[in-house]
């Protein structure tokens, strides 16, 4: 598999959308950084600990590698240089993980390249950081988890379709469903208990009274909500600056999406016939 | 005889369709064998599945003895070289950057040999241009390049000169030929362009409809579509005395017919036969090539 791995780094190194992709990341926290630089000598109080999460991952880095995802694996298919590998005698197993690993790799690319310019420029235009070393450590071992989630989802997409263009649609496609949802789960978490109204009573005074919120879920299902967002690496990316999320619940969470989206991408790719 | 490959009763099944039929097939080692079939035959299924990258429905196949199955068949492919179909090669890459890719791939310690390779298929010259501009005969050389980076004894072409100009066959068939007589790389070339086949193939699979009909040698198949004249007479027991009296060479196919090769005195013959009381009651020429052959092989036209 080694083998397998070093040549896909030899086309990692000569792929210029792997190289956009760190400039990318980078040039977006160097815009971050001046925008909170210019906010905080306007008064405005801002400190590095809110862009940190964007140095463990952000929509981005997930959209990126969703992108990348389709267009690296999906080149092998394209061109076809996937049968080279089968014929040379490499078992579709390591062929996939290997695939994987290159994901999770340029995963890790991407978030060097963000600290590449978090910790030289951010930190000393924004001053230091205000929280604790320990939640800011969760923080991106939490961000690594959720990338090494989204890379494993990407790969066995790509792995599976064979295609790059529906690849492409279907690892974007199935990023904008996950932040939707997530979104969706916060929203409806979020609802407030109670909220108030302006009603006239009899003396024809307006008065203020407070009701409870019809539309806020009963507390199992809103229960069963919190357990989703956490779950899933769209509701982690949601809830990462929340002190809510636990990094151990979302470490097994991570292994277990990881888990479940290598088996069934492997499974199906050892079943493909590959033309 | 030793065999690089050999298929028994070979099954694949796409939905409703049927690709190989039971198929039998036995590759000897150092040849250059010709699968020949017309399109739809089952020629690149067949070699998606000994390349492993399509499993067999049914039956097996055994690479250099080893089942297709078997936790050798690993160990066994990395001794087989393939193009399937279009040559799968990086486009955005040079064919000097292909070939390192390859060698990555295989492991190899350098990529010294990488030179040599070009020189081998006459790319050298092809610099740092990249293969997704080459023109179909580069691809199909790089192809074959990547194939041989592995140091293969057995190279798996599917349609190697399909789409490609009178120079660019040439130049595959000469390279098929120097890589099997001076390195004895054996060969499996399918292919539906018969005239190309017969001036390499030392074997040949006939394929129809997802079986091999016939496994035949060259020198064989020669004997065979020889041309010759085909003597229909009596039954007699003087019949092979009277073409003997004559000085022919002859094949007695029965009681009453004989093919008698090289260029025979047909009125010598004709006294011949009438002096020793046998009647001539039917004499024609036969002159059968590769795709007569076939032809009449399977029974009907080729490309129909």
């Amino acid at each position: 598999m080694i083998r397998l791995f070093r040549s896909n780094l030899m086309r990692l190194k000569k792929s210029k959308l792997f190289y956009f992709m760190l400039i990318c990341q980078a040039a977006i926290m160097l815009t971050l950084t001046l925008r909170y630089y210019f906010l905080k000598k306007s008064g405005f109080s801002v400190c590095a600990d809110t862009l940190f999460s964007s140095v463990a991952v952000s929509e981005i880095t997930a959209v990126l590698l969703a992108v990348f995802c389709s267009l690296f694996i999906g080149a092998d298919y394209n061109y076809g240089t996937i049968r080279n590998k089968l014929i040379a005698g490499f078992p579709r197993s390591k062929i996939y993980l290997a695939n994987l690993f290159t994901m999770l790799f340029t995963a890790l690319c991407m978030n060097v390249a963000v600290m590449a310019v978090f910790f030289p420029v951010t930190l000393p235009l924004l001053g230091g950081f205000t929280e604790s070393a320990r939640y800011l450590v969760k923080i991106f071992v939490t961000g690594s988890l959720i990338t090494a989630v989204y890379s494993s989802i990407y790969t066995a997409v790509a792995m599976m379709s064979k295609n790059t263009v529906v690849s492409l649609i279907v690892t974007v496609a199935s990023f904008a469903v996950m932040s939707f949802v997530a979104m969706y789960l916060v929203s409806e978490i979020n609802q407030p208990l109670t909220y108030t109204q302006m009603i006239e009573n009899e003396f024809g005074e307006m008065i203020t009274q407070t009701i409870p919120n019809p539309h806020r879920k009963s507390e199992s299902v809103l229960g069963f909500y919190k357990i989703l967002l956490n779950i899933f690496p769209s509701g982690q990316l949601n809830v990462l600056n929340s002190k809510l999320l636990s990094v151990w619940q979302s470490a097994v969470s991570a292994v277990c999406l990881i888990g479940i989206s290598t088996v069934a991408g492997l499974t199906v790719f050892s079943e493909e016939n590959i033309k | 005889m030793e065999y690089c490959l050999e298929t028994d009763y070979l099954t694949k099944q796409y939905r409703n369709f049927r690709a190989l039929n039971g198929l039998t097939m036995h590759v000897p080692r150092g040849a250059i064998y010709g699968l020949i079939g017309k399109n739809g035959a089952g020629k690149t299924t067949l070699i998606r599945i000994i390349s492993g990258l399509q499993r067999p429905s049914g039956g097996s196949y055994f690479l250099y003895g080893e089942p297709y199955d078997g936790r050798g068949i690993y160990k066994a492919r990395e001794r087989v070289g393939g193009v399937v179909e279009t040559p799968s090669i990086y486009a955005n890459m040079s064919a000097y950057e292909n070939l390192k890719q390859q060698f990555i791939l295989l492991g190899k310690p350098s990529f010294g040999g990488i030179d040599e390779l070009l020189k081998l298929v006459r790319l050298d010259d092809a610099g740092k241009k990249k293969a997704g501009h080459f023109s179909l005969g580069m691809k199909q050389r790089l192809g074959i390049a990547l194939a041989l980076a592995g140091d293969p004894d057995f190279i798996v072409l599917d349609e190697p000169v399909n789409g490609l100009d009178p120079q660019g066959i040439i130049e595959i068939r000469e390279l098929i030929l120097k890589l099997n007589r001076e390195k004895n790389i054996t060969f499996l070339v399918s292919s539906h362009i018969l005239g190309e086949l017969s001036r390499i193939a030392t074997h040949y699979g006939f394929m129809h409809k997802g079986e091999i009909l016939k496994e035949i040698s060259a020198s064989e198949l020669a004997a065979v579509c020889r041309k010759c004249i085909s003597v229909t007479v009596t039954p007699s027991p003087a019949f092979a005395p009277a073409l003997d009296s004559l000085n022919l060479e002859y094949r007695i196919v029965g009681d009453d017919r004989a093919e008698v090769y090289g260029d025979a005195d047909i009125t010598g013959l004709v006294l011949a036969l009438k002096s020793r009381g046998i009647n001539l009651l039917r004499i024609t020429e036969k002159d059968e090539d590769l795709e007569s052959y076939y032809i009449n092989l399977i029974g009907g036209g080729f490309n129909d």
